[in-house]
């Protein structure tokens, strides 16, 4: 069976300077893989490359999304082909409530993969449901878009949009960093609840902690540019103990 | 009658004066130092011919009104009043010549050029008087039907003690539409005032409003415009009383060639006084926006409050927006602040939304949309509030599809 992402030997640059460098890294449907590394090795590079953003080029190398290429693919035809990005710091819309996002973002990924649009009624419900299992009450909704949202506050609700959306492919940078030990809780579960056989995730992570929750099946090291190593779970608690120092060394070598 | 001859012949002196510094001044310009950035000369022509109304064909004003059903309607042809529906109570409407101390009133400084250009060629002069709370909003529209005609009109709001409106002005079509509003408001009163300007993009557009409050008067005002063509949206607010309050709120997009220009002059006479300006301007194209926001406190005028923000949203490198900050402060225990910022869409928002599926095009007008949101949101407390957003919002859409 061939791989959900499959992720071959990526270079990208930002601007001058190459960031990741020969990147491969393969998940299946039903996985979930965590990657850890220091601060600055590429982890959110990674997860915007993935996503399509701008400014990111691929100088070498492929992303393959159900034997699809991702590479020439604009960002709103990558969501509508099942990817999602959970960012490491969502953005404050002013002037468009939370809810008409979320409204318009769930039809369009429904025109887009062929569905039918949802009626306001039943799509208030169907928010409202996973909005009440999240914590986040009805007032989040109608505000506009993370605009004075807490930390917390914006992570939930970037959860939320996981799954109103219900994507192949979620990637989470640092959705766990900034979250008290409840909403941390909270968000692990809500993650956990979209677990199944058919989807895949990406976690990227500093703390043992949210893998406790998540226990992923594979863990990567990240550093460099390079997955440097690629484990058990175990590896998680190792780095816990003795941090990146062996790591880190390998690349600038 | 003799009253009225005098008042004709009052009103023709008058009238012959504005003519006389028409024939010298011209139409607004660069001269004049609140025209630097608005010169007309070249825009319109050296005079109009007023021609008699003609109405061969229904003119459909549907789409062009701000949409609300049960508002009572009046409605201007080519400067001359053509529809008046039944009024309702509290509301009544006279002749302008009826009222010959509003004219000397109104034309109080003739060196101003909106004044003595509209006195000059002035078709039609109307009085109207609010003595009660009227729940029904007023719609007042303006169309002109071809690119030669042009509207000179003069109307003259009075607002009793207590008295509240919610007044809608909406101005479509062609040529050249000259209005100036003299808004009286005695005590408690309060008067909400919509006005939409989405004329075709040839029409030339000079609205000049003048807002006189007093003791706990409010005055709220919301502007929208959707046009092609030049406009100048000019508010002017004196606070005579303690406890007056005007917030003027204007949204603006323009494109093409189109020439934009809001204007506002609050005077603050009385002390414990309260204004708040917001200018929401997105340009595209070679479309050029101005704001110029003067602030006056006067020296007795103690503990006024005033914020004036101008922010403005620039969707080409082609466009170019002025703002023109003024504040002339003589009271020392004020709390005025100006804040302006001149901005492009933001990339990063951009491609977040787009990361949700949402399409670039849609993504670019839904922050668009965002950007004039606060200002549309004024409208909640307006009579048919809800219906006003609606159709604001969908032709706000419409508009920025279209030139996207
Ligand atoms: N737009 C950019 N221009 C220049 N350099 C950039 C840009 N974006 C990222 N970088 C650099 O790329 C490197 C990787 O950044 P990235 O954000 O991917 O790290 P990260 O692994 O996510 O770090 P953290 O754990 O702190 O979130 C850093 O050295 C960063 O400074
Ligand atoms: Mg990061």
């Amino acid at each position: 069976m061939s791989a959900l992402l499959e992720i071959k030997n990526l270079h990208v640059s930002v601007g001058e300077t190459e960031i990741l460098k020969g990147l491969n890294l393969s998940i299946s449907a039903g996985e979930v893989h965590a990657i850890m590394g220091p601060n600055g090795s590429g982890k959110s590079t990674l997860s915007y490359v993935l996503a399509g953003r701008d400014g990111y080029e691929i100088t070498q190398g492929d992303i393959l999304l159900n034997g699809v290429s991702l590479a020439e693919m604009n960002p709103e035809d990558r969501a509508i082909a099942g990817l999602f990005l959970a960012f490491q710091y969502p953005l404050e819309i002013p002037g468009v409530t939370n809810m008409t996002f979320l409204k318009t973002s769930v039809n369009a990924v429904r025109r887009g993969r062929g569905e039918d649009e949802m009626d306001a009624a039943s799509f208030l419900r169907f928010v409202r449901d996973k909005a009440k299992a999240l914590r986040l009450d009805d007032d989040m909704l109608k505000r506009p878009l993370n605009v004075g949202f807490s930390g917390g506050e914006k992570k939930r609700n970037e959860i939320l949009q996981m799954s109103v959306l219900e994507p192949t492919m979620a990637i989470l940078d640092e959705t766990d960093s900034g979250l008290d030990i409840d909403a941390l809780k909270t968000v692990a579960e809500g993650v956990s609840a979209m677990r199944d056989a058919q989807r895949g995730m990406l976690v990227i992570t500093h703390y043992q902690r949210l893998l406790d929750y998540i226990k992923p099946d594979i863990v990567h090291i990240l550093a460099g540019g390079q997955i440097v190593k690629t484990g058990s779970p175990e590896l998680a608690l190792e780095l816990e103990k003795s941090g990146y120092a062996d790591y880190i060394g390998e690349v600038v070598a | 009658m003799e009253a009225m001859s005098s008042f004709n012949s009052l009103f023709n002196s008058m009238q012959q004066e504005a003519k006389d510094i028409f024939a010298a001044q011209g139409w607004p310009n660069k001269r004049n130092e609140d025209w630097h950035y608005t010169d007309l000369s070249a825009r319109l022509p050296a005079s109009f011919q007023n021609q008699p109304l003609e109405l061969s064909e229904d003119v459909p004003l549907e789409n062009l009104t701000c949409g609300v059903d049960d508002a009572t309607q009046l409605t201007f042809i080519n400067g001359l009043l053509s529809d008046v529906e039944d009024l309702p109570e509290g509301l009544t409407i006279d002749a302008l010549i009826a009222h010959p101390e509003l004219v000397k009133q109104s034309d109080d400084d003739m060196t101003d050029p909106l004044l003595y250009s509209n006195l000059a060629h002035l078709e039609t002069g109307i009085v109207i008087d609010v003595t009660g709370v009227i729940d029904r909003p007023l719609e007042i529209h303006f169309h002109n039907t071809a690119a030669e005609e042009a509207s000179f009109v003069r109307i003259i709001f009075r607002l009793a003690a207590g008295a509240s409106l919610t007044l809608l002005e909406s101005h479509s079509g062609w040529g050249h539409t000259q209005l100036v509003s003299d808004i009286y408001q005695a005590e408690d009163s309060m008067l909400r005032h919509l006005r939409l300007h989405q004329a075709e993009d040839t029409q030339v557009s000079l609205l000049l409003n003048r807002v006189s409050l007093d003791a706990q008067a409010h005055y709220h005002n919301v502007a929208v415009s959707l046009s092609g063509g030049l406009g100048r949206l000019e508010t002017r607010v004196t606070f005579n009383a303690p406890g007056s309050h005007a917030g003027l709120a204007t949204a603006l997009l323009s494109g093409g060639k189109q020439h934009i220009d809001v204007t506002t002059r609050l005077n603050h006479l009385s002390p414990d006084t309260t204004s708040d300006t917001v200018a929401r301007t997105i340009l595209d194209d070679e479309a050029c926006g101005i704001f110029q926001g003067k602030v006056i406190v006067h020296e007795d005028a103690q503990r006024v409050e005033a914020t004036q923000k101008s922010d403005a949203l620039m969707l080409s490198t082609e466009a170019m927006m002025n703002v023109k900050p003024e504040l002339e402060i003589y009271a020392d225990d004020v709390a005025c602040a100006h804040g302006s910022a001149i901005g492009e869409i933001d990339h990063e928002a951009l491609f977040f939304l787009r990361s949700r599926g949402i399409g670039e095009t849609a993504a670019r007008v839904m922050l668009v949309e965002g950007f004039i949101a606060e200002i549309l949101g004024r409208l909640d407390d307006f009579a048919a509030g809800a219906t006003l957003q609606e159709n604001l919002s969908k032709r706000v859409e419409t508009y920025l599809k279209k030139s996207a």
